[in-house]
């Protein structure tokens, strides 16, 4: 019987459809038994058990080179679609065998908390709310006094981290920004009549003036002066201000009929990490190495080398197979005496046979990793070096001294 | 062992490294002859039969458990007398439909014995409905109880053509030999592990028939010249 009209001739029928594999499948069967001792004794496997071994073997090898492929590169497919979900053509997405381009999302990611602390980037949910002053009342709790936009069945707005205004769990809370000032900077800066701006211009005129002398300034000067007028109103000017005393917030100066009714403050929550408030499909991208889009390696797309370990497996396989099929019993009686089968010998071979090719194939990928082979170059950049330098300068090449 | 491990298709394993052993490694075989019940006349005050008639002799593969001669002295001289232990598989009985008894003859070798006692040995681990054979003891037929032609192979010794067995041929579970002779082998495994890649193996252990001169013992080893 050949493999190919064959019924159901391996247990998972992944490569059943390679040709390559199913030619190779006939061969093997000859491969083992001729191996096992076939063509003088009964080798007690069947042609299924030998495919199923072939398909074994393929397993095994994809899976090692698919898990040495994920040492190298499963930082540039962190994020992507994994593993599972289909491509445009409606086949599962497998990337095994390929040479990705290297990018940077890995480091972007990790770097994104630092880069938020530091107000340059970041990815966080920022909310705000108001609170309502009370004449007189200069604390305020930022868990319950903190009015979000949602109303509850009076009518009345519901603090902001109760209903459903902020789905980020409740936690330590970091104050984004106050309004509590008036942007007087702004309000000086762009004031023509004002003796202060005239100074920090150093007594001239400026773009924005309804003066016709223009002239370019680099852009720091502008944030600098307006730094120096905000410094200025608070030391000089009576003080809009407030201060976080845990997890109340108070309000300088004390509110007073004439004072504002609301100030709003905005805040900074802690992301829920996998439900950002933005939308952010890499979150459910590759993540380790169970999810990263490495498929089955097909047989037709392996080569000579890949091919014979795989038949060295397939015949460590069935040796250990027929091994446990002879051993099953220590003894078979046969007429007048006892016939002992050597299944615990082959059982141990196999096993042996299997454990050395494993062991072999891992040592060869381990120095073939994207970062072996980087310092391999490296290595023999240097070296290249150091032969150079024994090779002696053409003349007219080099300066000569004495 | 207990019947949750042993189950039919153990039993035809069994069964088949038997007929291996016995069929393609071991390669003994003896001629049995069985006493016709029909054609023989048994006498009527004796109840015995002096003249024994004999079927066609069937060719049985056997271990055979060879015990040297015992030589007894009298009157007349010395006689020497054989015995012989045979074990047959049972299931191979079964297969080909024979059924060993005392009182039948078998030859090995140039020597007739006649059974004394056909018993079954040991079942197959306690099941009582599988044997793995049957023991045929015999002693040296008397002369004068069968006069056949002995098969062979039976001495090198002797001249004649099967004299030395020159060819042994694996049967392998395969229907006809390479004359296309029935062989009568059935083995369960064969039709699900498939026939052998290149059929049966045999071994030529003295073949001066490949047109050397040489005056060398020649062998052929499972097929190497083909």
């Amino acid at each position: 019987m050949a493999f190919n009209p064959a019924n159901n001739p391996t247990p998972f029928g992944v490569f059943d459809d390679d040709t390559g594999f199913q030619s190779e499948a006939d061969n093997m069967v000859t491969f083992v038994k001729r191996k096992l001792g076939d063509d003088i004794l009964s080798v007690e496997l069947t042609q299924k058990q030998i495919w199923g071994n072939l398909e074994e073997s393929l397993f095994e090898y994809g899976s090692i080179l698919n898990q040495y492929q994920t040492k190298s590169q499963l930082m540039e497919f962190m994020g992507m679609p994994a593993a599972g979900e289909l491509d445009d053509s409606g086949q599962e997405i497998d990337h095994s065998q390929k040479f990705p381009r290297s990018n940077l999302e890995y480091l972007t990611r990790f770097a994104e908390p630092y880069a938020a602390e530091a107000g340059v980037g970041g990815s966080y949910d920022v909310i705000s709310g108001s609170i309502e002053l009370v004449s007189g009342k200069q604390d305020y709790s930022l868990n319950s006094d903190l009015l979000g936009t949602e109303k509850d069945s009076a009518g009345n707005l519901l603090p902001l981290f109760e209903g459903s205004q902020n789905k980020n769990p409740k936690t330590r809370l970091k104050i984004n920004e106050v309004f509590h000032y008036s942007p007087q900077a702004a309000y000086r800066f762009f004031d023509t009549t004002s003796a202060v701006n005239y100074l920090n211009n150093e007594m001239s005129f400026e773009s924005f003036t309804p003066e016709t002398i223009f002239y370019v300034l680099p852009v720091f000067e502008d944030i600098l002066r307006a730094s120096q007028l905000d410094l200025s109103n608070r030391v000089r000017r009576s003080n809009y201000s407030y201060k976080v005393q845990g997890t109340s917030l108070r309000i300088y100066p004390a509110p007073t009929s004439e004072s504002a009714k609301r100030i709003f403050v905005s805040v900074r929550t802690h992301n829920n990490p996998v439900d950002t408030g933005h939308e952010d499909e890499t979150i459910n991208g590759v993540s380790n190495m169970s999810n990263i889009p490495f498929g089955n390696i097909q047989f037709s797309k392996i080569n000579s080398i890949g091919h014979q370990w795989i038949r060295q497996m397939c015949l460590a396989l069935s040796k250990e197979q027929l091994g446990l099929i002879r051993s099953k019993f220590s003894k078979i009686p046969i007429p007048g005496q006892d016939l002992t089968l050597n299944g615990t010998e082959l059982v141990t071979q196999g096993r042996e046979d299997k454990k050395d090719l494993i062991t072999q194939l891992k040592e060869m990928l381990d120095s073939m990793t994207y970062d072996k082979l980087i310092e391999t170059q490296a290595l023999r950049a240097e070296n290249m070096q150091k032969q150079l330098k024994f090779i002696p300068m053409p003349n007219g090449k080099a300066v000569f001294m004495g | 062992m207990s019947r949750l491990f042993i189950t039919k298709r153990e039993i035809d394993f069994i069964s088949d490294i038997t007929k291996e052993v016995i069929k393609d490694v071991v390669g003994q075989r003896i001629f049995y002859y069985p006493v016709s019940i029909v054609k023989t006349q048994v006498h009527d005050v004796y109840e015995e039969a002096v003249n024994k008639i004999f079927e066609t002799p069937i060719e049985i593969d056997a271990l055979v458990e060879f015990s040297p001669e015992e030589v007894a002295t009298n009157i007349f001289g010395h006689e020497e007398i054989y015995k012989l232990d045979v074990f047959i598989q049972h299931r191979d009985l079964l297969d080909k439909k024979i059924k060993c008894k005392e009182g039948d003859f078998f030859s090995y070798g140039s020597i007739f014995f006649e059974v004394l006692t056909a018993t079954f040995i040991n079942n197959v681990f306690g099941q009582t409905e599988h044997y793995t054979g049957i023991k045929l003891s015999g002693k040296q037929a008397r002369k004068g109880q069968i006069n056949m032609p002995a098969l062979g192979p039976t001495s090198e010794q002797y001249s004649d053509v099967a004299a030395v067995q020159e060819e042994f041929v694996q049967q392998r579970g395969i229907a006809t030999d390479s004359a296309g002779d029935p062989t009568g082998d059935t083995r369960e495994l064969t039709e699900k592990t498939g026939v052998p890649l290149t059929g049966p193996a045999g071994v030529k252990v003295y073949d001066e028939s490949d047109g050397t001169t040489d005056g060398n013992s020649d062998s052929a080893f499972y097929g190497d010249g083909e």
